[in-house]
């Protein structure tokens, strides 16, 4: 219903009014969660001050805080030596197309599971559902003897193709598509539209929240996938991020940390980033889930 | 069926075709692969003529439950969300409630950054982590300034799931408080001003009010964080390699270590057995929580 | 019909022995191609593992520039996934064209069935290290061509020790007395760097270990086991109280570093090999890491003091794509050139005998401890389960050191799962 969407929206914003602490009660209150943020963001900082550290530094007892002699060479290595540009662009254009690919086939799926009537529906949606349960180590050997058989494994397909066709994403759009109100298509089928009319010229654009959530959690869900590419991915060519960073932190003889925490930020940068910037959407959607 | 539904009918199956067709191949049939080859003898030498292989019936998942390792990664997965669970849904309601209390400004800020770590990759998070907790990190060295000497974390087979556990509430708390946020809007107002005119403390309200009516976001949120927790692989991967004595092996990195020997059947049937463990894990909290109506 | 069908027919036959001549290289019936001199050709993918791919690069470019329509492609891999890499790779048919392959997993490739004979031509197998040389073979052919050799040396501090008063041991006695006196010093709390858990190659540790207390891992004619002997009790009890009187950390040597480690004074002894010479020398200049230090022979159980015997081999595919360049390029890493080239580098001692003569070798003192070491090695038995039984090895010795067994306990769960396995040909 309209006003559930619109509280839903501001849900996380609007205090309760029935509870007004007094004066000092508020800042009792503003202190502990500020303590309890700094805690929180506290690893991230020490991972970037630990990238800045020259190695000889990292290995002074007491560790020091602030850097002594803050150095670029960590970040520097990556970029040159240990090919981060390629990693980027692997783990880059693979979410890019996973999303792409999840936006029109989960769109298309769940304009027909919540406004179309066909046989096998509900089975279809409870199936495709349940699989949300199904963790990624019963797949992978499969789809690895799956991909392997197909001649596909150490390629970009094999990276994109088993996710782009996400359970999550189905569920998303069917749930918006829902509340649109029937009237607006009945409408238009009796001026003689056709369904897929219909879903591009109506459907679509009134879908413009749901498709800007979808789009961002799939591709931080893509940014982040680890078992997968560790498993089909044969040569360093095809490394995503995640997969060069983890193999080549338990890698060769001497884990330099310095190089380490320069790798984590270059890994966690662009996406908390991309999340400061659109958290209003990744966070309403999360919410927005949670309420049917 | 009129004409109109009929082809309603046909355009529907259209518009599913392109997903359906993807997830038949990739997700559907790799599922009833893994069922199947659960109950062969595959071995990686296989792979390349995967129907040239023997029915073995259950004897992969008998082995399993003989197989010292694996019973242990059962103990340790059970642990590690039996201790999670609990530990991240009450930070995760205990911010929600204190932003839902009070915090109006910076409202944003605080969100924000309790979220940030649940969109960072487990990787990177874990590696930061190992980082932090060095014997000589900055964790002990935090603990030192109260008097407090901490373990050798990841090389201690009592303190290392503990670490791993921190660590993982630590990513998730800005998720469950986001959902709690969601589900404390819920809360009629009127009842609370009601309760505390009739003299409840906040104890009572939060007990006989708040509590019952979170009770979907719970189910949610324990449904959320069961899925995750159950099949928790990325951080003894990168920060312990699964010990030290096994005590950080959870049954995804012992089915990713048989897969890695080429024992592919004995893998798929450790695989499965944690499929019905999450399966089980939702039924059972959907019996628990689920509203009484 | 008839009359047509002859001269269609020959064509047919034509096609289809063209057909089959597609490849250049062609087999003996053995299985091993031969390479001859010209130039080797095409793209070459190479996996290294442990750092190697950075040692490995002047040679690379040499062979290039030797080589000019070859181009090489390099992927290094950490030694821990090298086994599950080449598993799944040999599986999905995405293998490379060449392998560097540690000597513990030859065996175990061999069995996978995946990799091919050494080819014609590219080494006699009379000039390299026999006991290694021995170890990549099976029924008779070789599947694998060593690179270069190590041998673990007792490497310490000698400027600590020095401070402690304290000798270089040459028995376990000893040993336990020097990392005492080490300690005394106050300023290390576990002076000796250990293998410990199924993550680190315990074996290469253990192994010589059993051997110095007299005992061998396998029968004489490599047929079965013998891990569930006095002497593997003895040499369990040793490792055992290396870690629980505090000689060495719990921590093992994951993630560690040891050089960084000895240079920071973290650690006064580790088990290396000559390769961490010029490491160390890299850092703190030839003169300081004389001074600071010193490697000798390990110390002896009471069978004498075998020490580990290891080696990085190159192997191919047997479905590699270009099998030829592959061995080509081996071809030129084995020569005396190469080998004597890739020692000065590197400190790794060569796979050809030939090339010990090289004096810089043999005016080394550090590696004249290396060669009297050699005397007496042993190495890990060359059989397919090992890569698997290592693990258990390392698991139940960890219980050992942790006390959650007893080493009477834990040779013998090692001999249930060895029977387990089998020796896996």
């Amino acid at each position: 219903m309209p006003e559930d969407r619109r509280r839903g929206s501001d849900a996380a914003t609007r205090p309760a009014r029935w509870r007004r602490p007094r004066a000092g009660g508020a800042a009792a209150l503003y202190l502990g969660v500020s303590i309890a943020l700094i805690l929180t963001l506290l690893p991230f900082a020490w991972m970037t001050l630990g990238s800045l550290k020259t190695e000889a530094e990292l290995s002074l007892l007491p560790p020091t805080f602030l850097p002594l002699q803050p150095t670029l060479d960590n970040y520097a290595t990556w970029l040159t030596q240990l090919d981060y540009p390629l990693h980027l662009f692997n783990s880059l254009l693979v979410a890019v197309v996973v999303v792409a690919g999840n936006l029109v086939f989960c769109t298309m799926f769940g304009y027909a599971l919540a406004k179309l009537d066909f046989p096998g529906k509900r089975a279809l949606f409870l199936l495709v559902l349940g699989t949300l349960m199904v963790p990624g180590i019963v797949t992978m050997i499969p789809l690895f003897v799956l991909v392997a058989n197909l001649g596909m494994a150490n390629t970009y397909p094999a990276l994109i193709l088993p996710f782009v066709a996400a359970p999550l994403g189905v569920f998303l759009m069917r749930q918006y598509i829902l509340s649109i109100p029937d009237s607006l298509l009945e409408a238009a089928r009796i001026d003689g539209a056709g369904e897929f009319r219909i879903l591009g010229r109506i459907v679509i654009p009134l879908c413009g929240a749901p498709l800007a959530t979808l789009a961002i959690l799939t591709f931080l869900a893509s940014w982040n996938n680890f078992l997968w590419p560790l498993v089909v991915a044969q040569s360093e060519s095809m490394y995503t991020l995640p997969v060069a960073l983890a193999l080549y932190s338990i890698g060769p003889s001497g884990i330099q940390y310095g190089l380490l925490m320069a790798g984590t930020v270059l890994v966690l940068a662009p996406i908390l980033l991309l999340f400061v910037v659109l958290q209003r959407f990744v966070i309403r959607g999360i919410a927005t889930t949670g309420i049917r | 069926m009129s004409a109109t539904r009929r082809t309603q009918g046909w355009t529907a199956w259209l518009l599913a075709l392109p997903f359906v067709a993807v997830f038949g191949v990739f997700m559907l049939l790799p599922i009833a692969g893994s069922l199947l080859m659960s109950f062969t003898d595959m071995t990686v030498r296989d792979v390349r003529d995967p129907f040239a292989v023997d029915f073995v019936g259950v004897d992969q998942f008998a082995a399993l439950f003989a197989n010292e390792l694996f019973v242990q990664s059962l103990g340790n997965t059970a642990y590690f969300v039996l201790a999670g669970i609990p530990l991240t849904m009450a930070l995760g309601l205990s911010l929600a409630i204190a932003l839902d209390a009070g915090i109006e400004r910076l409202r944003t800020v605080f969100r924000v950054g309790f979220f940030a770590p649940v969109v960072t990759s487990i990787v990177a998070i874990a590696i930061v982590w190992r980082f932090i907790l060095q014997p000589d990190g900055l964790l002990n060295t935090a603990l030192a300034f109260v008097g407090i000497e901490g373990p050798n974390w990841l090389a201690d087979p009592v303190w290392a799931m503990p670490a791993i556990i921190l660590m993982t509430a630590w990513r998730n708390l800005g998720l469950l408080m986001i959902i709690f946020l969601a589900g404390l809007q819920a809360v009629p107002p009127e009842l609370h001003e009601a309760a505390a005119v009739d003299g409840a403390g906040a104890w009572t309200r939060f007990r006989r009010i708040t509590l019952p009516t979170l009770r979907p976001t719970l189910l949610l949120g324990a449904v959320l964080l069961s899925v995750n927790y159950l099949q928790f692989f990325e951080e003894p991967f990168v920060m312990t390699g699964g010990g030290p004595l096994g005590s950080t092996t959870s049954v995804s990195l012992f089915v990713y270590n048989q897969f890695g020997f080429g024992n592919y059947a004995f893998g798929a049937a450790g695989a499965y057995v944690l499929f019905v463990l999450i399966a089980a894990a939702a039924a059972v909290w959907f019996r628990l929580l689920r509203a009484r109506d | 019909m008839k009359r047509s069908a002859l001269p269609l027919a020959l064509v047919l036959v034509a096609v289809l022995a063209l057909a089959g001549c597609g490849r250049s290289e062609s087999a003996d019936p053995d299985g091993r191609i031969t390479i001859d001199d010209s130039p080797a050709t095409g793209e070459i993918s190479v996996w290294t593992a442990g750092g190697n791919g950075a040692k490995l690069a002047p040679f690379i470019e040499q062979f290039e520039a030797d080589n000019p329509d070859a181009s090489i492609e390099v992927t290094d891999v950490p030694w821990n996934e090298v086994a599950t890499k080449i598993r799944s790779a040999l599986a999905a048919g995405t293998e490379p064209d060449l392998v560097l392959v540690g000597l513990p997993d030859v065996a175990m490739l061999i069995a996978t069935d995946g990799f091919q004979p050494v080819a014609h031509g590219v080494v006699e197998p009379g000039d390299l290290v026999a006991e290694v040389q021995q170890a990549t073979e099976h029924d008779g052919l070789s599947y694998a061509v060593p690179w270069f050799v190590e041998t673990r040396l007792f490497c310490y501090r000698k400027d600590f020790a020095e401070m402690a008063g304290a000798t270089a041991p040459t028995t376990w006695d000893e040993l336990l007395a020097f990392s005492d006196a080490l300690r005394a010093l106050g300023t290390i709390e576990n002076p000796l760097l250990v293998p410990l858990g199924p993550e680190e190659r315990v074996g290469e540790f253990l192994i010589p270990l059993l051997a110095q207390a007299g005992g061998s891992a396998m029968n004489d004619d490599g047929t079965a086991f013998t891990l569930d002997t006095p002497e593997m009790v003895t040499a369990l009890e040793f490792y055992g109280e290396l870690f629980s009187a505090g000689h060495a950390s719990l921590s093992g040597t994951l993630g560690g570093n040891p050089i960084g480690d000895a240079l920071a004074g973290r650690v006064a002894a580790f088990y290396v090999g000559t390769w961490i010479i010029p490491a160390i020398v890299a850092q703190v200049g030839a003169a300081m890491a004389e001074a600071a230090v010193g490697c000798v022979v390990v110390p002896a159980g009471s069978a004498g003091n075998p020490s580990h015997l290891g080696a990085a081999t190159w192997a191919v595919p047997r479905d590699a794509e270009n099998a030829e360049g592959a061995w080509k390029l081996v071809r030129s890493l084995v020569t005396l050139e190469a080998q004597q080239a890739f020692f000065d580098a590197t400190h790794e001692l060569p796979a050809l005998t030939a090339a010990w003569e090289h004096p810089p070798l043999q005016d080394d003192p550090w590696i004249a401890t290396a060669l009297t070491q050699l005397d007496s090695v042993v190495i890990d038995p060359p059989v397919p389960s090992w890569n698997e039984l290592e693990k258990t090895i390392g698991a139940e010795a960890e219980k050992v050191a942790r006390g959650t067994s007893t080493p009477e306990e834990a040779a013998a769960a090692m001999q249930r799962k060895a029977d387990e396995l089998g020796v896996g040909w």
